[in-house]
């Protein structure tokens, strides 16, 4: 009778959520100050063809991310720096040179994966909101809310959540004619202190049919990286 | 040679490895039945970068380039195995750099490239490391250069860089075989300008051809590289910050043209019937004052770049003239298609052998590209206009690439325009080149 009242009480207050409270629920569980890891990215194409790349990445709160190639040769040392949603640049190691990642070529591959570069300088929701209440439902057997949100260029996804612990499941990112173009999906949670980090992201081009598995490794958070780290300079460094 | 396996197993063994090796080869296609290699060249690049820590980091760079053109003149040669093959051994980027001595500091001593601008390719601000147009492909190649540098970042929008080069070094050269070029008059060119020069005393056809034929004429070459004397040393810097959508720096250098001021002179001495011609070379030393811009603008990637340079007075005839390059140029992406196009003013490095008495200095560069097949093959059309004279070179490519870090090239060359225009003198050069990459 008590687990009843629980799972009613639960589902009365799912049920009064908007999507941006969802949204900051997954926010402040999956959130840390920083976060350093070594990544590593298997690129599967249409053809069954596999490619491998390992990065090092270090995040600063939602919107400061250094990511640096370390493999394979061609892209080793190759540096991706993002400050915002609008200002990308990316450090070429053969020219020793800094260059603005332009508007449109945010949506470019980054580093030959099926992750856009906007898409890997945005897996925190940072610009996503919505006002309207989330919607409960069932995922694999699992409370999820259902949440349709636009981020601020106006492009519409939907995200997964799970109830009990909040943390984001799934996320599709919808075309124009409403249907899904890319989905991404968060595994193998770990818990560090106050937070849940995804160590296995897997984003999906449904219209490529191609997929990109990204798995962190040597996972550490807050270790207290300065503002100054995510400078042009740095960036001949590496993360 | 055993020494040097020894000391490369070592660099192998105890440091980070990579580099890449690449060869290519040019067919220059001026008809079918002359049709003749025009350059081919196979380069090997090894960067060794120990792991020193977080503070510091190192690099040794060699590049080893084989010329398989024998350079064989006599059959007394055939023994010489350097000239069946001949390898030059040059140091690439070779440094210490030390992060953070001071929050946002990073100090750099040693051979390096440095790059300034924002603009692509051709960057009139980017006045540090020599150009190195030894491939005829890849005109916007540097060598590096021995240099200390210093880049600080206070907060993370703004950055200084200082930076002092004691030693000049030239642009290197487009090989003569690819482009032959008469830096110097011939005897016989000379010889008729002393006929013209009789004709003109009033004297008839045949005693000015008699009286000319009576002189000894000398040629010679006056070639000065700037000393190295510290007070002569290149040096500069350069503030930058970025603010909203906009990436902003400005600059100031002190340095050297990186190719020389040809300057001619004729000495004709009736007396002892001789003439003596000699070409003054020298390196005009300027001071070029620069600022570049970058933005995002609804979707499309815009730069503006430009400098200003003002040659020391003194050094020769032109050298005190200013000059004033400017770039700008915007790239677009649409439906998978990259659009990148820049309108230039000022001197495009393929325009160079330009012997017109108006050089082209309006030159639009576009490339539009498209990746196929999962990214694994690049189609490329790319190239420049010279504005002024309506000349053109075409630079189309298609790039395979075939698995992880191998890159397999065929590109094409085509240039025309009519005498004097920008691009004339390579009219003759349009080639079809294969060549292929391998990165580890």
């Amino acid at each position: 009778m008590k687990q009843l009242l629980a799972l009613l009480l639960v589902v009365n207050l799912a049920a009064a959520l908007t999507v941006d409270e969802v949204l900051d629920r997954v926010r402040a569980v999956t959130n840390a100050n920083d976060r350093q890891a070594t990544a590593t990215m298997t690129i599967t194409d249409k053809g069954n063809r596999v490619q491998t790349r390992t990065l090092r990445t270090v995040m600063k709160g939602d919107d400061k991310l250094m990511m640096t190639f370390k493999s394979p040769a061609d892209l080793r040392g190759v540096t991706f720096l993002t400050t915002s949603a609008e200002n990308m640049w990316i450090y070429l190691p053969a020219q020793s040179r800094v260059r603005r990642i332009s508007g449109s070529a945010v949506d470019q591959g980054f580093g030959g994966s099926d992750f856009s570069f906007r898409e890997i300088s945005n897996l925190s929701f940072a610009d996503n909101s919505a006002t309207q209440p989330a919607e409960s439902i069932d995922l694999d057997g699992k409370p999820a809310w259902l949440l349709t949100v636009k981020d601020k260029d106006g492009a519409s996804s939907r995200i997964w959540v799970e109830q009990a612990r909040s943390l984001p499941l799934r996320v599709e990112k919808l075309g124009a004619d409403g249907k899904a173009k890319k989905r991404i999906e968060f595994g193998d949670f770990v818990n560090r202190g106050e937070s849940w980090i995804p160590v296995e992201i897997t984003i999906h081009d449904l219209s490529r049919g191609s997929r990109t598995e990204m798995k962190l490794d040597s996972l550490k958070l807050n270790t207290g990286v300065k503002d100054n780290y995510f400078t042009e300079s740095n960036m001949k460094k590496g993360a | 040679m055993t020494l040097a396996a020894t000391l490369l197993a070592l660099l192998v063994g105890t440091a980070g490895f990579g580099g890449d090796v690449m060869t290519r080869a040019h067919l220059r296609t001026a008809a079918l039945d002359s049709a003749a290699l025009s350059w081919f060249e196979t380069r090997a690049k090894l960067d060794f970068e120990p792991d020193l820590g977080d503070m510091v980091s190192a690099r040794l760079g060699i590049e080893f380039r084989l010329d398989p053109f024998p350079q064989i003149s006599s059959v007394g040669q055939l023994g010489e195995v350097a000239r069946f093959e001949p390898v030059t051994a040059l140091l690439g980027e070779t440094y210490l750099r030390v992060h953070n001595p001071l929050p946002g500091l990073t100090l750099t001593a040693g051979r390096q490239l440095v790059h300034w601008g924002t603009a692509d390719a051709i960057n009139p601000t980017d006045n540090w490391n020599p150009p190195d147009y030894s491939d005829p492909l890849t005109w916007d190649a540097r060598r590096p250069s021995w240099m200390l540098h210093v880049d600080y970042s206070p907060v993370a929008a703004l950055g200084l860089e200082l930076a002092a080069k004691p030693l000049f070094e030239s642009a290197l050269s487009v090989p003569d075989r690819w482009l032959h070029v008469d830096y110097l008059p011939s005897e016989a060119v000379l010889r008729e300008g002393l006929v013209q020069q009789f004709l003109g005393y009033g004297v008839d056809s045949a005693t000015a051809r008699l009286l000319a034929g009576t002189y000894t004429i000398n040629i010679a070459e006056d070639y000065r590289l700037p000393a190295n004397r510290l007070k002569e040393m290149t040096y500069g810097g350069r503030a930058k910050t970025h603010f909203s959508v906009f990436d902003l720096s400005a600059s100031m250098v002190r340095g050297y043209d990186f190719l020389p001021t040809a300057q001619p002179e004729i000495v004709t001495d009736t007396a002892t019937k001789t003439m003596n011609f000699t070409l003054h070379e020298h390196y005009a030393r300027r001071t070029i004052i620069g600022a570049d811009a970058a933005a995002n603008v609804a979707g499309v990637g815009l730069w503006a770049e430009a400098a200003w340079s003002s040659g020391d007075e003194g050094q020769g005839a032109g050298d005190g003239e200013d000059k004033i390059s400017v770039i700008g140029g915007f790239d677009y992406t649409l439906a998978g298609f990259y659009l990148n196009a820049q309108y230039l003013h000022g001197r495009f490095p393929l325009a160079l052998a330009q012997t017109s008495a108006e050089p082209a200095e309006d030159f639009v560069l576009a490339a539009l590209e498209r990746k196929f097949f999962s990214d694994r093959l690049l189609l490329r059309a790319g190239g420049a206009v010279d504005l002024r004279h309506g000349s053109l070179a075409f630079l189309p490519v298609v790039r395979w690439f075939p698995a992880d870090a191998v890159e397999l090239d065929l590109t094409g060359a085509l240039f025309t325009g009519k005498v004097g225009s920008a691009f004339a003198a390579l009219d003759a050069n349009d080639e079809v080149c294969l060549g292929a990459r391998y990165r580890f």
